[in-house]
């Protein structure tokens, strides 16, 4: 340390200051305490005086004071921290840690050593711990937006009111900087009459000169009757415990903002998703009209033989085409929210996981900035959680077993998202020890599903992993059991019109690969007709559109297949899979169906047009595998959209 | 003559303060801003284009953190280098600093000769 005097005067003074201020709180405490009443921030305040004094002693090189001030910080950090109660022995150590410090300032002050022994201090705090120490459940319950700005202290604090049942609610003040101070001062001295201060954070305006202000204020008490209604212009709004999807959750979170005020503070604004879902069925359905329209035109022209006329048609009609594919993208940017948001949720989850099943882990998530329709990750929550759950429970070893692999004791889960084309990808990856394809091949001997001799691929034993009933371990546990396995995963996939992949290696680990729509509003299809009837297939599962004739197809053990670029492709019909009762005459195109791994071709009589349509889901009771909904088109004609990932897997089955 | 840099000092000890400021006395070439709490520092901020952010975690306004969240988000002060100080015992606090912008840290106790290498780091000393 310098040898400077001015620095060491100025500790001893400071010393004193704070060992005058911890006597005055602990006191204060004391009859507070009698009086029933609790006061964490007297509790805060005199940890905080313990930890400085601690700090500085350190510092200046005065190893006793800094041990000493050291074991009263952490004794009072147990008590903030909900871990110890303060009963009258506790109290009456922290008199005399207190005046162990006094004694060795004073000896400081007198050009000597800090070297008053304090280990008979320190073995009486000890027994205390033993005997007093409660363990707390740390809970997980902490809003994720807020949890990196506040201390570790802080946010047991929050979790605290949460557990007591109290509102947590965000105000936001603009202040000028001139006076930012005294307007705070005067607003948490009047809060604190009425509920707690957990946090103040400053953020920075727009406008120069001003600061924003947001509270974190923990009360009963609703937002109209806070003390400062009306006397303050603020933003008020509740904060909601976060906590995995249910559909009854959304859209609670209440805002007041309180009038009179000339202006608002944030560009942004809180919209019930509803109304967006509205908004886009309405601009879903301009879509499908101006291909109306737009066919329309065409018909026209070809009746009206004058130029000029044509070309001002055309002009139009392009011009408002355009503008209307604007719209649709504007709505659907709307609609876009990052990822990040649902990740946190999930890391929250895996650390309490993890913990409950006592594996070491650590989890890296990437490309949380990622954009996806908003509906699309309110329903990802549950299917990622539950891949999580298993990686978790059946990926990662426990940590003496990855010992003996040669593998890092800590398990490693990557969570990451990117977006490629019209899909976005979702990856969970363990560093495991992957899917066992022998017990899964064992199992299905067992279960009579094929035979001891039968000579099945890897690809086809993985994917049984999604049929219903199957469970890696038999006896469900509490993590991932609950009745609900990796096939419910799948058709919830299913539904978002999306797929799930798995790619995993024995000992390396398993990725699970979820391939995702931006939106599932309106979609790029193609339109075929087959026998007389019309279908929209959505363009991102279609790999390509080939001509054939029925001298291209052979047969393989009694199925159709064709010989496409040296691999053999099954073929299928339409009429077929729905059982139309009649096949195609007809043969000239092949459209050939890719999802995932999966591929196969269905033979169509004619390629209609392209366009982009809406899917309207056929209700609840009707299910069909294979058709995803129905969709109008150009004309006004109501058709069948298909679904080829169902259509895939009905394909697979009949083979 | 070579331009004074401006260093903020953040922390409620004045010992502390003081400690800093005779260590980083000795690098020459400094103008200290002063700042006991979170509040003062923020009201020094639009005072001079400073160099340096020194500040403690722990204070009784506003937190370092809260502070260091402000100083990452302005347009004006974003590109400032924030240097967190706290105790060993709050690990996670300087966790969340560094993961929020933090240029580096010190954990107390530290001596002068740590800090100034730091400094000069940072300051491409």
């Amino acid at each position: 340390m310098p040898e400077n005097n001015k620095a060491l005067k100025e500790f001893i003074a400071e010393v004193e200051e704070l060992v005058e201020n911890i006597e005055k709180n602990l006191f204060s405490f004391e009859e507070l305490s009698t009086e029933g009443k609790e006061s964490p921030e007297l509790i805060n305040a005199i940890f905080r005086d313990f930890h400085t004094i601690k700090g500085i002693s350190g510092m200046f090189g005065f190893s006793n004071l800094s041990n000493l001030s050291h074991q009263l910080e952490s004794f009072l950090d147990k008590i903030r921290l909900g871990k110890l109660v303060v009963d009258n022995q506790v109290f009456d150590i922290l008199l005399e840690g207190k005046d162990l410090i006094v004694s060795n300032i004073k000896k400081i002050a007198d050009g000597s050593k800090d070297d008053i022994p304090i280990d008979p201090f320190v073995e009486k705090i000890s027994q205390v711990f033993t005997k007093n120490s409660q363990t707390e459940e740390r809970s997980s319950s902490v809003l994720a937006t807020l949890k990196n700005v506040l201390t570790e202290y802080e946010e047991h604090r929050l979790s605290d009111n949460l557990k007591k049942g109290r509102n947590i609610y965000s105000i936001q003040f603009v202040f000028s900087l001139e006076e930012f101070d005294e307007r705070l001062n005067e607003i948490t001295s009047i809060l604190k009459t009425s509920g707690e201060l957990i946090s103040t954070l400053p953020k920075p305006s727009d406008q120069p000169g001003n600061i924003i202000f947001s509270l974190i204020f923990a009360t009963e008490k609703s937002p109209d009757e806070i003390p400062i209604k009306g006397k303050y212009i603020y933003e008020i709004e509740k904060l909601i415990e976060e906590r995995f999807i249910t559909n009854e959750d959304k859209d609670i979170t209440g805002r007041d903002i309180d009038t009179g005020q000339l202006k608002s503070i944030s560009n942004t604004i809180r919209v019930d998703i509803s109304k967006l879902d509205n908004l886009m069925n309405i601009v879903g359905e301009l879509v499908t009209q101006k291909t109306e329209v737009m066919q329309l035109i065409e018909n026209v022209k070809m009746h009206l033989h004058n130029n000029e006329l044509n070309l001002t048609l055309s002009k139009v009609v392009n011009a408002l085409g355009k503008k209307i594919n604007e719209l649709q993208e504007s709505v659907m940017a709307v609609r876009m929210v990052p990822l990040n948001q649902l990740f946190e949720k999930l890391e929250r989850n895996v650390k309490k996981i993890a913990h409950e099943l006592k594996k070491e882990l650590s989890i890296v998530v990437k490309g949380g900035e990622t954009e996806l329709d908003k509906y699309l990750i309110e329903e990802l929550a549950d299917p990622l959680m539950h891949i999580i759950r298993n990686a978790i429970d059946h990926g990662i070893e426990e940590p003496e077993i990855r010992k003996q692999k040669g593998k890092p004791t800590v398990g490693h889960i990557e969570l990451s998202a990117y977006q490629k084309g019209n899909n976005v990808y979702i990856e969970v990856k363990d560093d495991g020890k992957g899917i066992d394809l022998v017990k899964i091949r064992e199992k299905l001997i067992k279960t009579g599903k094929i035979t001891s001799d039968q000579d099945v691929s890897d690809d086809y034993l993985i994917q049984t992993i999604f049929t219903p009933g199957f469970s890696e371990k038999d006896v469900a546990t509490e993590i991932s059991g609950r009745g609900v396995g990796l096939d419910v995963v799948k058709s919830n996939l299913t539904r978002l019109r999306g797929i799930v992949d798995v790619k995993s290696e024995k000992d390396v680990g398993t990725t699970f690969i979820l391939t995702l729509p931006l939106t599932l509003i309106i979609i790029q299809s193609i339109i075929i007709k087959t026998t007389g009837k019309l279908f929209a297939i959505p363009i991102a599962s279609v790999e390509e559109v080939v001509e054939i004739n029925k001298g291209h197809l052979l047969k393989i053990s009694g199925e159709d297949v064709i010989n496409f670029r040296n691999s053999a492709l099954p073929v299928s019909y339409l009429e077929k899979i729905f059982e139309f009762g009649e096949m195609p005459e007809t043969f000239r195109f092949l459209v050939i169906l890719k999802v995932g791994e999966k591929k196969a071709g269905i033979v169509v009589d004619e390629i209609i047009g392209y366009s982009d349509i809406v899917i309207k889901s056929m209700g609840k009771f009707i299910k069909t595998r294979g058709i995803a909904g129905a969709t109008q088109i150009g004309d006004g004609k109501i058709i069948l959209v298909l679904d080829p990932s169902g259509l895939l897997d009905e394909i697979g089955a009949k083979m | 003559m070579e331009e004074l840099k401006k260093v903020m000092i953040v922390d409620d000890s004045s010992a502390m303060r003081a400690f800093i400021i005779s260590s980083l006395e000795e690098l020459g070439n400094f103008t200290f801003f002063e700042a006991k709490t979170g509040f003062e520092a923020l009201r020094e901020l639009p005072r001079g284009e400073l160099s340096l952010i020194i500040s403690d975690i722990n204070m009784p306004d506003i937190n370092g953190l809260e502070l260091l969240s402000f100083v990452k988000k302005s347009e004006l002060y974003k590109n400032i280098p924030v240097l967190m100080i706290s105790t060993e015992t709050k690990e996670e606090d300087l966790k969340r600093a560094m993961s929020m912008g933090a240029s580096s840290y010190l954990k107390k106790p530290f001596t002068a000769e740590m800090l100034k290498e730091q400094v000069k780091k940072l300051l491409g000393l």
